[in-house]
């Protein structure tokens, strides 16, 4: 099991790619290594094996529940995002000695809305990121120090905040270098500018 | 300026000196991504280094 990998279990809509960009950089920022369902095209490899390989494979998961919401069309709840969570709690608790070590963030948007649909988790890390990437970034941040235990340094949550506004602001002018579009951006192609970009501008 | 000791940190008594580089907890280092993407890892660190570049021609 990797220890510096971290298991991002969030939704791969359009309307969240702000927060999951910002999600990834910090992640990144921190010396961290993010892993995601998205980060292989392997069609032949169902997403649920994918999934369960990943979990297996990282030492720490975020699990942002904050679109466990009816959706418009159907009226049903989305519950792919619970279901990964249930699936990393259930390796903490039965997986071999080699997989139970793990760590684990939840975010939702407001503190405890949680505990009308998903109550059983209370006692977990749950923080609420109220939509907003700074805020995101600051509990990603400091969940990562608190796993460190002093082992090493990390810059404040503000800090990393403004590293990823300063990112974002080139983002455009970044794709434009490597011949593409910043919505045409895959998981990878995201990923591979956020670690670049930041092992590039070292912390003052 | 951290002081040495016998132990490594602190002032040394026999000597009195004091440590040129201190033990201190490192900074984090950033990981690679996956080398999977439409473009590599070179290209996408080139194109950082290339904005960084104009951007410095740009400051005042």
């Amino acid at each position: 099991m990797a220890q510096d990998s971290v298991f991002i279990n969030c939704p791969f809509d359009a309307e969240f790619d702000g927060l999951r960009n910002a999600m990834v950089f910090a992640v990144y920022d921190c010396g961290f290594r993010p892993r995601c369902a998205l980060e292989s095209a392997n069609a032949h490899e169902y997403r649920f094996e994918k999934i369960k390989k990943m979990i297996k494979e990282s030492r720490f998961g975020i699990h942002d529940i904050s679109r466990t919401e009816l959706d418009a069309t159907n009226n049903l709840p989305r519950f792919n995002m619970p279901l990964e969570l249930g699936l990393f709690i259930g390796a903490m608790s039965y997986g071999s000695r080699s997989v139970k070590d793990k760590s684990l963030l939840i975010l939702d948007r407001e503190q405890y809305r949680y505990q009308k649909y998903i109550s059983d988790i209370s006692g977990q890390d749950i923080r609420a990121h109220l939509n907003c990437e700074r805020t995101l970034i600051k509990c990603v941040r400091d969940w990562l120090h608190s796993e460190c235990k002093g082992t090493v340094r990390l810059p404040g949550g503000t800090y990393i905040a403004d590293r990823y506004e300063q990112f974002k602001a080139r983002l455009p002018a970044l794709c434009a270098k490597v011949r593409c579009q910043v919505h045409e951006l895959t998981f990878v192609d995201y990923s591979n500018l956020a670690s670049e970009w930041a092992a590039s501008h070292p912390l003052n | 300026m951290a002081k040495v000791s016998a132990k490594g940190t602190g002032r040394s008594v026999k000597t009195g000196q004091y440590a040129a580089h201190p033990r201190t907890v490192p900074m984090r280092t950033v990981k690679p991504a996956p080398s999977t993407g439409s473009f590599s890892r070179e290209e996408a660190r080139a194109a950082v280094l290339a904005v960084m570049r104009e951007d410095s021609k740009k400051a005042p």
